[in-house]
């Protein structure tokens, strides 16, 4: 019957009436029998069976389909409340399945699929490159493609109002910001280009609705008052539009900067003006309608090379509908391995589920044939038994969904570790994700109840109605049985080896020598720019922090530096050795970090050569610096370079000493070309103070904050924690992948430990009269275990020789995520192998001790 | 069997286009249908309770007959069905459906 809405709404209708409707029939038949009879009419046989005339004449008004579907979920869920133990196994592991989907789903819907809520999202562009701010006026001005472009920097700041203060995300933007994103104002106006060129002389600023909400209790009295960011009085222009919390998805900004006005935030680059030569603008940009991303991006290579000749690197235009996404190249690859490996947890559950339906049902093997023989249709069984899934699925769904969201809390609190609660990134579910669990819900159903349902309603009657127990059931549904426990062990294969490969890419790491030792070292960020410091009083207060600190009981060394290990900032700039002649297009570019003296006997890295930076290497002395390992080594070839001089810009600087190499940027990274200046002679802003100490550093941070308050008790500091903690945090994607896969390995081979378990258990169970006749013609306790020992080997190592191929074939997906290990790895294989093989010999070990119980006598008479 | 036509040997579809055509001159009261349809067809049609009653609902449902109840003959409430507009396309498009079905079957009968 072809769908019509209007005949669908009356039947609806009908059914919210449907006593009425009832009687009513009842009294229209009878009114006409009445008139029958009157007329001398012969009411018999012509009237017809008069029940069944009024049971059709309401199936016309009634969705018959709809009634028979709550009449199959009233049955199921009488017949789930009769099995307990099996509904809780059902629904657990349905909800584990779906839980862990939905939670994954989550993270790959916040990182690689949400788009930027503002309109048209899809025509926004961003740039490969880093720009200098008067590149992206330029770009502003002259390219045609274009409705709009801004550039954009991200900056946390310190953030106070009379009444309080706080770190929040800032990001500074130049004039066409709010435009280019065509973002509307919840109250007030946003930055336009006016402002953002008169900011040198007006600073104002834009809030989140957040902020405005959190701080100001959502007052309009808001707009127009000042508030103090990193101590500088700031006018309040305009709320953005809720829910939009800038150009980037993971964080939440909460203030919008003139990018005028980076001199209030990195203070020693001075103001503005003097960044003129610096690139630091992350440019995005959004395409006229009927402009390709192709056609832009040669106007725009075209416009680059005339604006900057010797740009590093080609200019290239990238989708920028998820906005700047920092996460997108960090956790892109491993949350869809994750979602790889969950997905494949929750087809072993379906296996393993499938597996209880097919006991379950052999059970009611007797019911279906006695209904099938008396005229039932198949179609009408088959749907019966997926109304039961489909309900185990809905609950187990909705356990899920809510699990998920307690996972999803979890992993975001973990990957946060190590970050401040301004820096933090957020992952919420949203109706996506919802929809993805639903629609995950009723795959799933389907894909478990629709195999033991067509193999519960074979119509083989003959066997079905004689008595089971006696009669062997179907052949083909031990070997379903069977197929299914094989699948089960070949996919957990394929996890735990997947497990194994990334828990030894976490050992790896975590024990690889970074050059320099992190354990009992306090790193300090403190910024006295942010409570509104001048430059040279900022230069006047670390060093007086170091000093005090260096007084402290227990302290080793202590040292400033701009760069920290597994920091967020990096410096690299171009550097020319006389003598050397650069080869490719980035061959030289070195790193940079700006560092007190004792820095390296504070990082435990050792001088090779030459002396360490002093007292003496100050703003009036000749400069100098020290270079690593790795940069004498390509630029000198390996010759001593002490003495010898290097050119940055426009000065000279000659280098004092070597020192051992360091991976600052993770085990991942080899060291880079490393150039360490005095930070005395160098524009550094946001000096980290490091500390080593003698024992338990986490004991010595209330003095260095004593230290810090006793300064300026206004200032704020932005994070202490042990350069451990850093290190770890670098690790974070390693330890989410290790440990998750690992908990997922250990749940999909428990779930495999129980397939096994069952089957075994049906096929002793079915076979008890056999088990007696043998031990009646004396077979030996010996002789049955291993009989049944022989299935259970042959079902393990099918399912390992398909496993194992199938996970060498899928490790190579994981690809750069592995760190000194092979995807191919045969021990990694070898323990993965073994760790299944104890699980299903665990898994056999009560079935076949029952086996060797069995009594002859009971068994010859179980009929 | 073999004395009277009943409905259900009617072809299919034909109770609906007979009902719709009994309503077209205004509105009647089921057993009422029932005895017009008895009447015109010189008894060869008699339609009973079991298929009349279904035959309404479907019509009922499908919009294209409306119901009120209203007093009868016999001082009881009996309820009274009239064609709704769409009920007369519905009426004009199976006529003309039946017309070509008979011509066919005649066609049929007298050539094959």
């Amino acid at each position: 019957m072809n769908f019509n809405p209007a005949r669908s709404f009356r039947k609806i209708v009908a059914i919210a009436q449907r006593r009425r409707l009832d009687r009513e029939l009842a009294e229209e038949m009878e009114t006409h029998r009445i008139l029958l009879a009157r007329e001398g009419g012969n009411p018999g046989p012509l009237m017809g069976n008069i029940t069944l005339a009024r049971e059709e004449s309401r199936d016309m008004w009634t969705f018959r389909q709809l009634e028979w579907m709550f009449q199959d979920a009233r049955h199921a869920l009488r017949g789930l409340r009769r099995s307990p133990a099996f509904t809780c196994i059902a629904i657990a592991s349905l909800a584990l399945g779906i839980g862990a989907n939905t939670a994954i789903f989550s993270f790959v819907n916040a990182i690689l699929l949400k788009r930027l809520p503002v309109p048209n999202p899809e025509r926004l562009v961003i740039f490969s490159q880093v720009w200098r701010m008067k590149d992206v006026d330029e770009f502003a001005r002259q390219s045609t493609s274009f409705d709009g472009l801004f550039g954009w920097f991200a900056k946390p700041v310190s953030f106070s109002t009379a009444d309080s203060a706080q770190w929040i995300m800032g990001q500074l933007v130049t004039g066409q910001y709010f435009q280019t994103l065509e973002v509307k104002p919840a109250i007030g106006r946003l930055l336009n280009e006016d402002d953002v060129r008169a900011a040198a002389g007006s600073p104002v600023c834009v809030l989140s609705y957040d902020l405005w909400q959190r701080e100001f209790a959502g007052d309009p009295g808001a707009i127009g008052r000042s508030v103090f960011l990193n101590g500088h009085p700031y006018r309040v222009l305009g709320v953005t539009a809720r829910g939009f919390y800038g150009a980037e998805l993971q964080h939440r900004f909460d203030v919008t900067i003139p990018a005028t006005r980076i001199g209030d935030f990195m203070p020693a680059f001075g103001s503005a003006a003097s960044l003129s030569g610096l690139s630091w603008m992350n440019p995005m940009a959004r395409l006229k309608p009927g402009v390709t991303r192709a056609e832009a991006q040669q106007q725009a290579q075209r416009l680059s090379h005339r604006l900057d000749p010797g740009a590093p690197s080609e200019l290239r235009l990238e989708d920028g509908s998820q906005g700047f996404n920092a996460m997108r190249s960090d956790f892109g690859r491993p949350v869809l391995v994750l979602m790889a490996v969950v997905a494949l947890v929750l087809l072993v559950a379906c296996a393993n589920l499938a597996n209880l339906l097919l006991a379950r049902s052999q059970a009611r093997a007797q019911e279906f044939a006695v209904r099938l023989s008396i005229g039932a249709s198949r179609a009408r069984l088959i749907r019966q038994l997926l109304v039961e899934s489909l309900l185990l699925a809905a609950a187990g769904g909705a356990a899920g969904v809510a699990l998920s969201v307690w996972i999803n809390d979890t992993l975001v609190a973990f990957m946060n570790t190590g970050r401040s609660a301004s820096m933090a990134i957020h992952v919420a579910p949203d109706a996506r994700v919802l929809a993805f669990s639903i629609l995950l819900s009723f795959a799933t159903a389907i894909l478990f109840g629709l195999l033991p349902a067509w193999q519960t309603t074979k119509p083989d009657l003959q066997p079905g109605l004689k008595q089971e127990s006696a009669g062997k059931p179907a052949a083909s549904r031990v070997l379903l049985r069977r197929s299914l426990v094989v699948v089960q062990i070949a996919l957990s294969l394929v996890i735990v080896f997947a497990a194994g490969l990334l828990t030894r890419t976490l050992r790896t790491m975590s024990t690889v020598d970074l050059g320099f030792q992190p354990a009992r070292v306090i790193a300090l960020r403190v910024d006295p720019a942010a409570s509104g410091h001048s430059s040279a009083e900022v230069s006047m207060i670390l060093d007086e922090i170091l000093k005090r600190s260096r007084e402290l009981p227990n302290v080793q060394a202590a040292s400033l530096a701009a760069s920290t290990p597994n920091g967020f900032s990096e410096i690299t700039m171009r550097i020319e050795v006389p003598g050397y002649s650069p080869k490719a297009g980035h061959d030289d570019i070195a790193t940079f970090n700006f560092v007190s003296p004792s820095h390296f006997k504070t990082l435990g890295q050792s001088l090779l050569r030459g002396r360490d930076f002093d007292q003496r290497d100050n703003k009036n002395s000749a400069r100098v610096a020290i270079v690593n390992q790795k940069f004498v080594h390509h630029f000198f070839g390996g010759r001593d370079p002490v003495g010898r001089k290097v050119k940055l810009g426009g000065s000279e600087l000659e280098i004092a000493g070597v020192v051992s190499d360091a991976r600052d940027r993770g085990a991942r990274n080899g060291p880079d070309d490393t150039v360490y200046v005095p930070e005395k002679q160098s524009q550094s802003s946001g000096l980290t103070l490091l500390v080593r100490t003698a024992n338990d550093p986490e004991r010595i941070i209330p003095s260095l904050l004593g230290i810090v308050r006793g300064i300026d008790r206004r200032m704020p500091v932005f994070s202490v924690q042990t350069l451990d903690r850093d290190v770890e945090a670098g690790l974070t994607t390693e330890r989410v992948l290790g440990y998750l896969s690992t908990l997922f390995a250990a749940l999909a081979t428990l779930l495999a430990g129980i397939g096994l378990y069952g089957v075994l258990a049906y096929s002793i169970a079915r076979r008890t009269r056999e088990i007696g006749i043998r031990f009646a013609i004396g077979a030996q306790r010996r002789d049955i275990t291993s009989l049944f020992a022989w299935e259970s080997v042959t079902l393990v190592l099918c399912g390992l020789i398909i496993g194992a191929p199938v996970a060498l074939v899928a490790a190579h997906a994981l690809g750069s995520l592995l760190f000194g290990v092979g995807a191919t790895d045969p021990l990694t294989l070898l323990i993965s192998i073994l760790v299944l093989a104890l699980a299903a010999f665990l898994a056999t070990l009560n079935p076949l001790r029952r086996a060797a119980r069995v009594s002859p006598i009971v068994a010859l008479r179980w009929e | 069997m073999g004395e009277r036509s009943s409905a259900s040997e009617l072809l299919p579809g034909t109770l609906d286009l007979l009902i719709l055509r009994t309503l077209f001159p205004g509105r009647m009261h089921g057993y009422g249908i029932a005895q017009r349809l008895k009447e015109i067809s010189d008894d060869v049609l008699q339609v009973g309770e079991s298929s009349l009653y279904p035959a309404l609902q479907r019509l009922l449902i499908n919009g294209w007959v409306k119901a009120e109840w209203g007093a009868s003959e016999s001082n009881r409430r009996a309820r009274y069905y009239t064609l709704t507009p769409s009920g007369r396309k519905q009426l004009a498009i199976e006529r003309e459906q039946f017309s070509r079905m008979i011509g066919a079957i005649h066609k049929v009968l007298e050539m094959a």
